[in-house]
């Protein structure tokens, strides 16, 4: 089941969260409260840390992917990271498996930010500029509930 | 051997440049020919022919225009560079292919490996577009130096951009040097307000 999807912008800035599955629905444009931006530090640094531990501590020859996911038991953290710095992360409970999560990552960046990001011209790629185009939020909703584990408890899907 | 390795390099990134184009979307040539030729010229009118003003304007388009295109180039071809070399063919032969439909070639390295040329045999911009004298030192096309730089910047290569020679001015070629200022590295901090 798929819990969040966040993204940071290469300075560490959230530029976008949204909560899935947890029964309230957001309405209107994303607006980030302080109570939330403490999170989203926090995950931000995680991601940056860990991302930067691997490189130090792995040899050359084993750095693939680089960082693609972290787990707990209670839930997984998959992490997309693109050349230009931005970082698409999801969180998921223990049943998607870290694969399965890889090619929605590339998809929320290749179809979503790509096209109603990157293309709009109202966003910029800068620090504190966030993500405030509804059409990005609705089409990455659109994406996100037609995946397999989009709403299926881990008990449900098969590994 | 060195000599066989590059040259299959160089086919697998022309053909890569040739599927990523493929997946393009596509418009009407003479729309977007005419419509930045439109663009120079309003350009140049809103400048009052200031001929410096304008080269800078095109660059700042153009760095706009290359900051949210790479995001496209790399979502749609998977060229991983990892240095500066690799960006050089990747720019000349899967960038401009994607976006103008044609390719360029990459000559001219410099000893330290910083600075290099792209040379463009048909450059699209051009099509139906003459030079007056009066426009003489009009880099008519220097959005794409913008581009380059702005693209480039985003992944960390800041570089400076700059025409050598232009077709339209009665050169044999069309051809834009590229110089890297420095590798940024990343930007990564936590604002504390």
């Amino acid at each position: 089941m798929l819990y969040s999807v966040f993204i940071f912008n290469k300075f560490g800035t959230c530029i976008f969260h949204e909560d899935y599955n947890s029964g309230d629905q957001r309405k209107g444009v994303w607006v980030p409260t302080p109570k939330e931006a403490n999170k989203f530090k926090l995950t931000a640094g995680l991601v940056h840390s860990v991302k930067h531990f691997i490189l130090a501590v792995a040899k050359k020859e084993d750095l693939a992917d680089g960082f693609f996911g972290l787990q707990t038991n209670s839930y997984k953290l998959h992490s997309f990271e693109t050349a230009t710095g931005y970082r698409m992360v999801m969180l998921t409970d223990t049943g998607v498996s870290f694969a399965e999560a890889k090619q929605p990552l590339r998809e929320i960046y290749s179809n979503a930010f790509v096209e109603f990001v990157a293309k709009d011209p109202s966003y910029e790629h800068k620090k504190l500029c966030v993500i405030t185009n509804t059409a990005f939020r609705d089409h990455l909703l659109v994406y996100l509930k037609q995946l397999s584990f989009f709403s299926t408890p881990a008990e449900e899907l098969q590994h | 051997m060195a000599m066989q390795g590059q040259r299959r390099d160089a086919m697998a990134l022309t053909r890569q440049g040739e599927r990523a184009f493929e997946k393009m979307e596509k418009i009407n040539a003479e729309l977007f020919v005419v419509t930045y030729g439109s663009l120079v010229m309003q350009l140049l009118q809103d400048n009052s022919d200031n001929v410096d003003v304008v080269n800078k304007e095109l660059d700042t388009i153009g760095y706009n225009i290359g900051v949210r295109l790479i995001d496209e180039y790399l979502s749609k071809s998977m060229t991983p560079c990892k240095s500066f070399k690799d960006t050089a063919e990747a720019t000349a032969k899967v960038g401009f292919k994607m976006f103008l439909g044609v390719s360029a070639h990459v000559h001219n390295w410099s000893e330290d490996g910083k600075s290099y040329s792209l040379i463009l045999e048909d450059n699209p911009l051009t099509t139906f577009a003459e030079l007056p004298d009066r426009y003489s030192d009009l880099w008519y096309s220097n959005v794409l130096c913008g581009v380059i730089r702005g693209a480039l910047e985003m992944v960390s290569w800041k570089v400076e951009v700059a025409f050598v020679k232009d077709q339209l001015k009665g050169a044999d070629c069309t051809e834009i040097r590229v110089t890297l200022l420095k590798q940024v590295s990343e930007a990564f901090r936590q604002d504390d307000d």
